[in-house]
């Protein structure tokens, strides 16, 4: 029909994308914001938001079961591309998008779609946790107890009920595990970190031994490396033109080596964070390391003079920092004190604390 | 057509406030008390109250949305997902209900209830916000002041440190 | 200038005109995007993709609940709306409006949080929570906010606030009044720097779950509580459709569209601010600043009403 048509083309004209891209294929990653920057598809946050999946490279582990879960947890029509290097990024992925045009709406029976019972996975994926939370009332009706029966737990939809434990003021409250990553907006894709919530605020944090490939991408572009990190901190800071701004700076700053271009955005951008009351409100002495705060971090990766790379050493020095921290604080933490997960090094180590 | 919409709304008070002990989970439990809330406030309204029925509504929805917070955190099944019976003493529960119930009715039967003099004001919040307050108004408002900076003041005092570290 | 009250199935064309500002607004936030093609027509294309995008579910949601709370919003913005006088009209001149309107705002409280509860969704459910602190932060501000120009005008009708502009607008006299409306509209709508509930660290918050006609909802939901606030401010402190030369309704039109773009472009210029911080400075800050314009506004009414007797 000529509606629908036109209704799939219009829907496909502005896709939105969500992407899962494994550690070692960095290039892949930016050739995809560059494309979307370009033609105005949107990167978002949630699988709930997307219509298309990219995998950026050898997507394995962890990640490969994450991006699994997030597959199917995307509705309606849907389309998926595997990228495994960055030429002909964007002839591919309009590709995808008339494959979106054309793609139709399957009917799908898991419980995404139906909501009915759902076995705990054995892997944690996406953003949605270990399904714990506060249980909910709806039942599909074939669980129905009437009674007094507490005894026989027939977990609901498979779910279990969070046990208590003490918190900071000795109090006995519920304690939901939960994990961060392996894919969030503003996160080193990949990451996994295992989180015990109480309410929000974090009890204890492990970080998981995860995927992790050697490349050398961020050591040739060190200046581009800390704009990108800070362009991730302003992600998760909610200052969406900043971290626009901070992309256009890394993105030039990897076709070009010298660095007249985007001086004149640079300092703009360097002069907005360092006067933002807000900035300064949020991130003031939090993750404090080696005497710099957040703060301190983020103005110095957007100024564009010297070759440090600005990641952390090991995932240690985050796990410490987000201990006892409520979640939002906890993120911007994190955001602050990233790693290279494609480090040889960090393929070695995996923290643990709490 | 007033008639109808004051027994819609009574029948609706009442059976939100049954379902309030009917569900299993506390979320539904706090809002279909919120409903009932708002029936009643639009009763009120139906009154020519509409100042008392509009205020009502607020507050009761402001209170749900909190309690919501507390029942949640405090109450043993809060999202009814392993349904529990959490009545105790039911019988003799349905015996002093009922029997409130049968004497209150009769009662507002019964009383000989004064006959209006007059007509209504104009301005009908005017006069009642005159009739509570009267006079006394401006002290009132200094008193509501210091109360709430009592309140916030207490919280202050009674905790070091908030929930957040940071 | 008086006030004509429009007939009872006035309804439906005040729906649509909050929903045509609603679109408005959406076509204003998409073009203020940093970068991107085709940003104009960006709403009906993401229309076009909720539309044909299916209803979700998660693992063992609270469906009822979940649906109430995406699609309340709307309503509220739909319920708010008549008592809003545009141009010379209204759709009801309750006497106590402004009552109306605050009651209206205070459901916002039980919506968001059914939306963040319902899905089962542990960044759904501190979203709403992250909103409920949020709420208790700016509504007091906001309650004093409306309570200005009432004691202004003298009266809880909105016409009458509308009438009482007729020499000199309110903002002139409280402008502190209109700041904390305005950054009231904006925290209600869980917008721009009040989304802490629906933000990036929570990967989408309340908004992570919902697909489909629930998600087209809840977004027209924001933006057509952004679009009712524009025009209440308008009303309250902006003195309606009064203007030379042109007629009340363009006036009205013309002046809540300068609001809304303005509540629609702080969205990507600023952080988002977080809820227990803001709660510090809500009330030990903005509290005081608004009872101090109380009193300002009460003592002005006070000498005006022994200077006319």
């Amino acid at each position: 029909m000529g509606m629908k048509r036109t209704l799939a083309n219009w829907a496909a004209s502005r896709p939105h994308i969500l992407m899962v891209d494994a550690p070692g294929f960095t290039d892949v990653r930016i050739a995809v914001e560059q494309w979307c920057l370009r033609t105005g598809a949107v990167l978002v946050w949630t699988p709930a938001d997307a219509d298309v999946l990219v995998l950026g490279g050898s997507v394995e582990g962890v990640l490969a079961a994450a991006a699994e879960e997030l597959w199917r947890e995307m509705p309606g029509p849907r389309a998926r591309i595997q990228l495994d290097s960055a030429d002909k990024v964007a002839e591919r992925l309009d590709a995808t998008r008339r494959e979106l045009a054309a793609a139709k709406l399957e009917i799908r029976g898991d419980e995404w779609v139906s909501g009915a019972g759902h076995n705990a996975l054995a892997s944690h994926d996406g953003h949605d946790g270990h399904d714990m939370t506060g249980p909910k009332a709806e039942h599909s009706g074939h669980d129905m107890h009437a009674g007094h029966d507490m005894s026989a737990m027939s977990m609901p939809a498979g779910l279990d009920m969070a046990e208590r434990a003490d918190d900071r003021d000795r109090l006995k409250l519920d304690a939901v595990p939960f994990s961060l990553g392996p894919v969030l907006p503003g996160w080193s894709t990949g990451l996994v970190i295992d989180i015990v919530l109480q309410g929000d605020v974090i009890q204890s944090a492990a970080a998981r031994p995860g995927a992790a490939a050697s490349s050398d991408f961020w050591a040739l572009h060190p200046t581009a490396a800390r704009f990108d990190c800070a362009s991730r901190l302003l992600t998760v800071l909610g200052w969406q033109n900043a971290a626009a701004s901070a992309a256009v700076v890394r993105d030039h700053h990897l076709e070009t080596s010298e660095v007249a271009g985007p001086i004149e955005r640079a300092s703009r951008l360097h002069r907005q964070v360092e006067r933002s009351r807000l900035v300064r409100a949020q991130l003031t002495g939090l993750a404090v390391v080696d005497g710099a705060d957040a703060r301190d971090r983020l103005l110095r990766w957007l100024t564009s003079d010297d070759d440090q790379l600005p990641f952390a050493s090991s995932i240690n020095a985050g796990l410490a920092a987000i201990q006892g921290l409520e979640l939002s604080s906890a993120r911007l933490a994190l955001a602050s004190l990233p790693v290279d997960l494609e480090s040889a090094t960090m393929s070695h180590h995996a923290g643990h604390h709490g | 057509m007033e008639l109808v919409i004051f027994l819609a709304m009574a029948v609706l008070a009442v059976s939100s406030g049954i379902a309030v002990f009917v569900v299993d989970s506390m979320a539904r439990a706090t809002f279909a008390l919120a409903v009932s809330f708002i029936a009643v406030g639009v009763e009120l309204i139906l009154l020519d109250m509409g100042y008392l029925g509009i205020i009502t509504i607020l507050m009761m929805v402001m209170e749900m949305a909190i309690m919501v917070v507390f029942m949640i955190m405090l109450m043993m099944n809060p999202g009814g997902l392993m349904p529990m019976s959490m009545f105790h003493n039911t019988r003799g529960s349905w015996l002093i209900s009922l029997g409130t119930f049968a004497v209150l009715a009769t009662g507002s039967l019964l009383i000989p209830w004064p006959v209006r003099e007059g007509e209504p004001p104009a301005d009908l919040t005017r006069a009642l916000g005159e009739a509570i307050m009267g006079s006394k108004m401006l002290v009132m408002i200094a008193v509501s002041a210091v109360l709430f900076a009592t309140m916030v003041s207490a919280l202050v005092l009674s905790t070091s440190r908030g929930r957040y570290d940071s | 200038m008086s006030v004509t009250v429009w007939p009872v199935w006035g309804v439906l064309p005040v729906a649509l005109a909050v929903l045509a500002f609603a679109v408005t607004a959406a076509i204003l936030d998409s073009a203020a995007a940093p970068s991107g093609s085709r940003r104009l027509a960006a709403t009906v294309f993401e229309t076009a993709r909720l539309l044909r995008q299916p209803r979700r579910s998660t693992p063992a949601p609270d469906a009822l609940l979940w649906r109430i709370g995406t699609a309340g919003p709307l309503m509220v913005a739909l319920l708010m709306a008549v008592v809003v006088p545009f141009g010379n009209g209204v759709l009801s001149n309750l006497n106590v409006g402004i009552v109306w309107f605050n009651a209206m705002d205070v459901l916002l409280w039980a919506l968001w949080w059914l939306a963040g509860w319902g899905p089962n969704s542990m960044v759904a459910l501190v979203g709403a929570y992250r909103f409920l602190a949020q709420a208790l932060a700016y509504e007091l501000p906001l309650m004093f906010a409306l309570t200005a120009p009432a004691v202004a005008a003298a009266s809880l009708d909105v016409t009458d606030v509308v009438a009482a502009q007729h020499h000199q607008w309110f903002i002139v006299q409280m402008p502190v009044a209109t700041l904390v409306f305005l950054g009231s509209v904006v925290a209600y709508s869980v917008w721009g720097p009040m989304s802490h509930p629906v933000a990036a660290d929570l990967a989408g918050g309340m908004l992570a779950e919902p697909t489909g006609i629930d998600r087209l909802v809840a977004l027209a939901g924001r933006y057509a509580l952004l679009a009712v606030g524009a025009a209440m401010a308008v009303a309250l402190f902006l003195g309606g459709g009064s203007g030379p030369w042109f007629p009340a309704w363009a006036w009205s039109a013309f002046k809540t569209l300068l609001i809304l773009a303005i509540l629609v472009g702080v969205r990507r210029r600023v952080p988002v601010i977080r809820a227990e911080k803001f709660m510090t400075v809500a009330w030990t800050v903005v509290l005081p600043l608004i009872l101090l314009q109380v009193l300002v506004v009460a003592i002005l009414a006070a000498r005006d009403a022994s200077g006319v007797m």
